[in-house]
């Protein structure tokens, strides 16, 4: 058996094990790369407002500014590149694969501490663009239960879920038209991300669960203009349902834009709506909802600074409302707030110290037990210590959870994480 | 008596001028060179030194800032800036030339601005430049700023380009400094 | 310090069963002390998930059935099976009853009827539960025309194009480098 077959052997071996053993959640996300001048997102990735897969250039950024350097100002050469530059794929092409696993041990106060883990993410991604014109998209597998890893990604599925052998799941796939003179627009349609506040890849952030515009399962079917320019960038969405959840009435239909502006490198600060109706509300994501129509506003302000090269602050302030009125005597609509304070600090290129603070109060008007506020406190080490893996730790403290976040009690949990792409 | 006192005080106005206009320039404190470049879509690059000498010829005055400590923040973008792109080992300044005479220096505790012309020297190529200046002057030291637009391609410099993102290719300098005469 | 990495790595790759909202049905047996048909578990027979979730395979964003849904509302979260004990009791305390049939939902529970539980509306007859909210329909997920994945077949399928297409293009590569 010669060198070549052997090989090619061992490549599928590894990725029918990774595919059978690995499954789904999101991608890439560092609203924190502002600490090297790069406001934007779409020098890195293909979608403008971040997320997803990366560009020629963002995988030559993960190996220059983002992974641990071994060797001084090295020159990646293709290190970065698809499969670690295996073969060369021609210029119009992206193709990534991405696998995550998280280990998670959940400690709920006064109960004893239980071990999960998590096939977060198999995906395949890829984007083929001609000219102007560009197709991009995702696929992926989730295992069928929790047990086996799984049971996620369900606002995502492609195939009915739950299933006795787990699904498929595309969290995103759209057409698009890159329009003027640098190609500063892009006019998309199919299902995207939705532009919401600060894309993280932290999907159970409280600002990003209960504004249901996390990069996870979040995403909308719809059509959206980006533009990014040097000093301005946003987009907006005609958000025309998500077609991954049935039926019809459990939809939600409406828009929603942000736009951030970049006084300078290494400060940026946004603002964005929401507003999306349904005929059905969510009660199962929020039981303090009615099986009723519902429009839900949102409004959140955020800014991204770096006030030093080592230092980024992420804040994001939500301001939430939905049209049902609280049942069993509540005085007045839904009416809450959820914000989001984090820190990344880069001790050494490669290895980041991670702090956040979460506050979500869904009934901030009321003065009875919905008015309750739940906090949590994350902290967390992130190391980019191999080219195309990362590996990450976080200890997490909540008093609670909020709609659309997994239930937990308050408790503590300490996760493991690591994550890799060819 | 009125004709000798005008007579003195020109005299001693011209006088006064000449003795500033033929007082050496000399930098003082740490001065600040900025460079604006951008890419596709939003993309900025901010490079800076703190390295600048001002060489003061009487006409003819002389803004060198050496390039060898130009920093993005990124150090293997700085290593193709400084050898791949700028050729550092074979042009390792930027120099702007200009007529004092083209500079108008406020006189007392005042400011004055405006455009002027000068001479930029990068790489190896000259070419004539249009930049603006600001001069403060504060108890006797000169607080200069000053801005100047470039297409490197005027000075042979190729494009920078890198995985598939290509910077363009007009540039934006800012230069901060202060001196004494 | 190398050499650990492999067993690192491999800890953090490996999916390992789970075993906390699993046990859920067990801890409603212990908590009931259920002892039906002499003694075996009434519910603990590969079909107890469905008493919340929409199958027996759980999952999140799954509990939709009526009583799943009032558990939620008494406190029940993932992880915690001290919730669920209090939310039991609570319930029958109340005599809650979910699937709005008129018999109290731990009655039924401990009378091994639970299939009854399992019923996706509150359209069991005489409700008797106080204005509690149950959706008109249950949230479904995938797209309306797509296929339940009954077999391994289709991610065995995926996994397969995905491994050939990658050991194809580095054959033809060596070959043509060759």
């Amino acid at each position: 058996m010669g060198l070549v077959r052997k090989t090619a052997a061992l490549v599928a071996a590894l990725s029918v094990l990774a595919c059978l053993m690995l499954a789904s959640r999101p991608a890439f996300a560092f609203p924190w790369m502002i600490r090297e001048g790069y406001t934007g997102c779409n020098t890195c990735h293909a979608d403008p407002s971040g997320a997803g897969i990366l560009t020629q250039y963002g995988r030559g950024m993960e190996e220059v500014i983002l992974r641990m350097p071994y060797k001084k100002d090295a020159d990646p050469g293709k290190t970065g590149n698809f499969f670690f530059g295996a073969f060369d794929l021609p210029d119009q092409l992206l193709l990534q694969t991405d696998a995550r696993n998280l280990v998670m041990t959940v400690i709920p106060n006064g109960s004893p501490a239980q071990l999960y883990d998590y096939v977060m993410q198999l995906d395949q991604s890829a984007q083929l663009k001609l000219g102007r014109f560009r197709m991009n998209g995702s696929i992926g597998y989730t295992p069928p239960t929790q047990e086996w890893g799984g049971g996620g990604a369900l606002a995502a599925s492609l195939t009915d879920q739950p299933s006795s052998w787990g699904a498929i799941v595309a969290r995103q796939y759209w057409l698009g038209l890159d329009i003027g003179k640098d190609e500063e627009f892009l006019l998309r349609a199919g299902r995207l991300n939705v532009p919401y506040g600060i894309r993280t890849l932290e999907h159970p952030f409280f600002v990003r669960s209960v504004t249901r515009t996390d990069s996870n399962t979040g995403q909308e079917h719809g059509v959206s203009l980006a533009y990014t320019g040097e000093k301005v960038r946003g987009e907006v969405m005609a958000i025309l349902g998500n077609y991954a959840i049935r039926p019809d009435a459990f939809r939600e239909r409406g828009g929603s834009a942000f736009v951030e502006l970049t006084p300078s490198t290494k400060v940026a600060i946004g603002a964005s709506a929401l507003i999306t109706h349904a005929d059905v509300a969510r009660s199962d994501l929020e039981p303090s909802l009615s099986a009723s129509p519902i429009f839900r506003q949102d409004y959140a302000l955020h800014a991204r600074i770096s006030p030093a090269k080592a230092l980024v602050i992420l804040a994001e302030v939500d301001a939430l409302y939905n049209s049902q009125q609280l049942p069993g005597g509540g005085t007045s609509n839904h009416f809450g707030m959820a914000s989001l304070l984090q820190v990344d600090l880069q001790l050494y290129q490669g290895i980041h110290l991670l702090a956040a603070n979460e506050i979500y109060n869904g009934h901030i008007a009321e003065k009875n037990a919905y008015n309750t506020t739940t906090v949590t406190a994350w902290g967390g080490l992130w190391w980019f210590f191999a080219p195309h893996v990362d590996l990450r730790v976080d200890f997490v403290y909540a008093t609670g959870s909020a709609p659309g976040s997994t239930p937990t009690s308050p408790g503590s949990a300490l996760l493991a994480q690591i994550h890799g792409y060819l | 008596m009125n004709r000798a006192r005008v007579l003195v005080t020109t005299l001693s106005f011209l006088s006064a001028l000449a003795v500033t206009a033929d007082a050496k320039l000399t930098r003082t404190g740490t001065p600040a060179v900025t460079f604006h470049a951008s890419g596709p879509a939003g993309m900025n690059i901010v490079g800076t030194t703190s390295d600048l000498d001002v060489d003061d010829q009487g006409a003819k005055i002389v803004i060198k800032v050496p390039l060898k400590s130009l920093a993005t923040g990124i150090a293997l973008r700085d290593d193709h800036m400084r050898n791949k792109y700028l050729q550092i080992a074979t042009y390792p300044n930027a120099e702007l030339t200009l007529d004092r005479a083209t500079v108008h220096f406020p006189n007392g505790d005042t400011a004055s601005s405006g455009d002027a012309t000068g001479s930029m020297a990068i790489h190896g190529k000259t070419k004539n430049v249009s930049f603006h200046y600001n001069i403060t002057r504060v108890t006797g030291t000169l607080h200069v700023g000053g801005t100047v637009h470039l297409d490197i391609r005027d000075y042979g410099i190729d494009i920078p380009s890198y995985l598939g993102v290509t910077v363009k290719p007009e540039i934006g300098v800012e230069v901060q400094f202060t001196a004494t005469e | 310090m190398m050499r650990s990495w492999p067993f690192v790595l491999s800890i953090l790759m490996v999916a390992a069963p789970a075993s906390a909202t699993s046990e859920f049905p067990k801890t409603i047996v212990t908590h009931l002390a259920i002892t039906c048909d002499g003694g075996a578990s009434p519910i603990f027979d590969k079909q107890g998930c469905t008493i919340c979730h929409l199958t027996n395979n759980g999952g999140l964003g799954t509990v939709q059935h009526p009583f799943g849904i009032e558990m939620r509302k008494l406190g029940v979260t993932q992880f915690n099976d001290n919730a669920l004990d209090t939310a039991l009791d609570q319930a029958q305390t109340e005599g809650l009853d979910s699937n709005c049939d008129g018999i109290a939902d731990t009655t039924q529970l401990s009378s091994c009827d639970w299939p009854s539980l399992v019923v996706n509306h509150c359209d069991g007859g005489t409700a008797n539960d106080g204005g509690l909210i149950n959706p008109t329909e249950n949230v479904l997920y995938g797209c309306s025309t797509s296929p339940v994945i009954d077999s391994p077949a289709l991610p065995v399928f995926m996994a397969c194009v995905l491994s050939g297409t990658l050991a194809l293009a580095i054959v033809r590569k060596r070959r043509k480098r060759a």
